[in-house]
């Protein structure tokens, strides 16, 4: 199997090949079929002995040692398998940067050598340009965006109406076209003097708008950047990877691609529990919002049909305290509203979308502060929820013994859908609500069902 | 390592320092995965035991401690232990990467989704055995990321089970579509000249473990050379250059070989590119034996 690359092979031309002989011995090495029952996946013959998962991660992580990695190539020179593996198990970022190996240093080939070579020249180039020229060059390109502040009286402004310099070619002097303009000047000092002032201040200027405009950029990646990693020693690797897979889970739970700016998440978050089920319930389609893939297996008593809103059977039982008599109806924003709060939109858009998900115990929890702090949102009692999915007021939530419920008023009344997987009460372990009717269940035995009306039937896909 | 025999030994226990581990218990932050600092020790003792030698210095183990995900393996320990606060954490991290990763080594959401699902019960742990649930998680050891091993996880899953199949399947297609395959040659003139079989194998296993490695990705895997370069973590140029090299070196050796085994240079290079139907034999042989072994439970 071989991935696409960005070079594929060496040009035939330079080289014969491999004679097919040694293709052949090479390919016909021992390597002995791979067992797939053991978690280690080793063969039963140590002579055949393929490395375990932690080996191959390892291996494609470079953080093996050298004995180690030797030990791992024999093998891999001979097991076809086993390469595949350790190709799938290379870490797809990796496919953006240069792979760089610590134990042998770089080389550079000449070619490189001579671009770089090159490119250093021509900056050099326009660097002296721009010391040579300073202001000028800035002030033709920028004089559209910025109102250059008025001249004084009796000096010619750099305002270059109609010229527009070709970038080989370095601008005209001001002082040549203002005379080829006929335009009243000053003295050559005065002038000189004037362009300077001039120039410092369109300087001034355009700095200060880059400024404001980079300033405005940061505090927008600042509000959107996540929040608070947990913090641990800075030298483990770990932790690292913990603050950049949060950036990254929030960046993909909202559905944008990893290193472009993460939408704006939830701040801080009350509940431990909540913390991360804020980060995976972001996300207007919430694939998959919260996701319990554990399961508790519970005794399967198939669930009773009919609707049962969470309204009557919540008057079966004191009402929950002040968390519900506190709790803010704010209009759930629309769709698009939704999209544009999770991409990092105008916060003037309107109220922050409410966020959804599962604690722990399996109690449904809703945000509407942008995941600062959660309320319990009782939706039926004796049930223990593990996943959730909402689309605006849309909301499903399913649990144990094939409990699902749905609610189309943001949570204020639920509504219990019968279902019946083929006879057997399962548990659903994921939600995914793809439109307001348009739903994929997964279950506690992986088994998926699909529905194309709004949850009123199911089938497999 | 090829044709070294490997003894199976017990690993020796390594016993770490109870400072260190309490270090590294702290670190990890296995208390809030249900992890007592007593249980979280036993596992690094594991790990150490599993890949140093029983003669590792403090200073060693320290270093080799140091360099685990000691996060990832409480998060992982927690998990096969079914504590809940870990089974969120790890599914909020990594359930959409298990997919991805699945997608990317199976074309095909159907196909992805068995993959990643098939997975899913073995690190929950559906079985049990004394009490105890059975969770593939237990087997993460730090050394690399949890999503690298959950991706060498998958891919093995998706070599030993699926692979296998379409293996399997592919030649019993070819069996009943008529395709014959080549009786075996029983005429000696046809047969592999010994000295070009000795002459290759000794080119072959003078090579280095990175050559052959590399060797065996170009040609018989058809990787490119940036993927190989990406394997081994070096510039796609140094690869070029290492295929140009090893090739050429292993094609001098071989006539260097047989010319020591009494060919003359002419003799030789027209020998050495003979066709080896022979050889393609052996693999369709093998093929064949592996895909009996599939049958045996």
């Amino acid at each position: 199997m071989a991935r696409s690359g960005t070079t594929a092979h060496l040009p035939n031309h330079f080289m014969p090949g491999l004679p097919k002989i040694a293709l052949a011995r090479l390919r016909a090495k021992p390597g002995a079929p791979k067992s797939s029952g053991g978690p280690e996946g080793q063969a039963g013959s140590p002579s055949a002995r393929h490395p375990d998962a932690n080996l191959l991660a390892a291996f494609a992580e470079k953080t093996l040692t050298e004995r180690e990695r030797t030990r791992v190539l024999h093998h891999l020179a001979t097991c076809a398998d086993c390469r595949e593996v350790a190709a799938f198990a290379l870490p797809e970022e990796a496919a953006a940067a240069e792979p760089v190996r610590v134990a042998a240093g770089p080389r550079w080939s000449l070619s490189l050598v001579l671009r770089w070579g090159a490119m250093a020249a021509v900056l050099g180039t326009l660097a002296v340009v721009v010391v040579l020229h300073p202001g000028m060059w800035k002030g033709q390109q920028e004089i559209s965006k910025i109102t250059p502040p008025p001249a004084p009286a009796g000096y010619i402004t750099s305002a270059p109406q109609t010229v527009s310099p070709s970038p080989s070619a370095p601008p005209p002097s001001e002082t040549a076209r203002a005379m080829a303009q006929g335009e009243p000047h000053a003295s050559a000092g005065e002038m000189a003097a004037s362009q300077k002032a001039s120039g410092q201040r369109q300087d001034l200027a355009l700095n200060d708008h880059v400024a404001r405009n980079k300033a405005k950029q940061h505090v927008t990646l600042m509000e959107a950047v996540s929040p608070p990693a947990t913090v641990r020693a800075e030298n483990n690797p770990a932790a690292n990877t913990e603050r950049e897979e949060k950036k990254e889970g929030n960046a993909l739970a909202a559905g944008d691609l990893p290193g472009a700016p993460a939408p704006s998440a939830p701040a801080a978050v009350t509940t431990a529990a909540s913390e991360d089920a804020t980060k995976a319930s972001a996300g207007p389609q919430a694939v998959p919002a919260m996701m319990r893939a554990t399961t508790q297996s519970v005794a399967v008593t198939g669930g009773s049909a009919g609707g049962i809103s969470a309204g009557a059977a919540a008057a079966k039982s004191p009402p929950p305290a002040p968390s519900r008599a506190s709790m803010r109806m704010t209009a759930q924003a629309p769709m698009d509203k939704v999209q544009a709060f999770r991409t990092g939109g105008d916060s003037e858009a309107g109220p922050p979308a409410a966020l959804w998900s599962v604690a722990s115990d399996g109690q449904v929890q809703r945000s509407t502060d942008g995941g600062k702090s959660f309320e319990q949102i009782p939706v039926a009692k004796g049930i223990k929820f593990h996943s959730i999915a909402a689309l605006g007021n849309d909301v499903w939530t399913g649990g144990a013994r094939g409990a699902l419920f749905h609610s189309v008023d943001g949570g204020a009344t639920w509504t219990r859908v019968a279902l019946n997987f083929g006879g057997k009460s399962e548990t659903i372990t994921g939600i995914q609500l793809h439109d307001p009717q348009h739903l994929t269940l997964t279950t506690a035995s992986g088994s998926q069902w699909v529905s194309e009306d709004g949850g009123q039937h199911w089938q497999k896909p | 390592m090829s044709g070294n025999q490997e003894t199976a030994t017990r690993p020796t226990k390594i016993n770490i320092p109870e400072s260190l581990s309490a270090q590294f218990y702290r670190e990890a932050g296995a208390e809030k995965y249900g992890l007592t600092q007593q249980a979280f020790a036993c596992v690094l003792e594991e790990v150490a035991s599993k890949y140093l030698p029983g003669t590792a210095s403090p200073s060693e183990i320290s270093d080799f401690l140091t360099h685990l995900r000691v996060e990832e393996l409480a998060l992982a320990r927690g998990c096969a232990l079914g504590n809940e606060t870990a089974w969120e954490i790890f599914l909020t991290r990594y359930r959409e990467k298990l997919f991805n990763a699945a997608h990317s080594i199976v074309k095909g959401d159907a196909n992805a989704r068995e993959l990643a699902d098939s997975l899913y019960a073995d690190l929950y742990g559906t079985r049990t055995a004394e009490g105890r649930r059975i969770s593939k998680l237990n087997s993460f050891t730090g050394r690399g990321s949890l999503e690298g091993w959950l991706r060498a996880v998958l891919a093995q899953e998706y070599v030993n089970r699926f692979r296998r199949q379409q293996r399997s399947v592919s030649l019993e297609e070819q069996a009943e579509a008529g395709v014959q395959f080549e009786a075996e040659a029983t005429d000696p003139t046809q047969a592999i000249d010994a000295r070009l079989r000795e002459a290759t194998d000794q080119a072959l296993i003078s090579l280095s473990a990175e050559d052959k490695f590399i060797l065996a990705n170009y040609y018989l895997d058809g990787r490119t050379l940036a993927e190989i370069a990406r394997l081994l973590g070096v510039h796609e140029s140094t690869i070029s250059r290492k295929v140009e090299k090893i090739t050429a070196w292993t094609r001098k050796a071989i006539i260097s070989g047989l010319m020591k085994r009494g060919m003359s240079r002419n003799e030789a290079e027209q020998t050495m590119e003979v066709e080896v139907t022979e050889i393609s034999l052996d693999v369709r042989r093998r093929l064949m034996q592996e895909k009996g072994q599939q049958t045996v439970p």
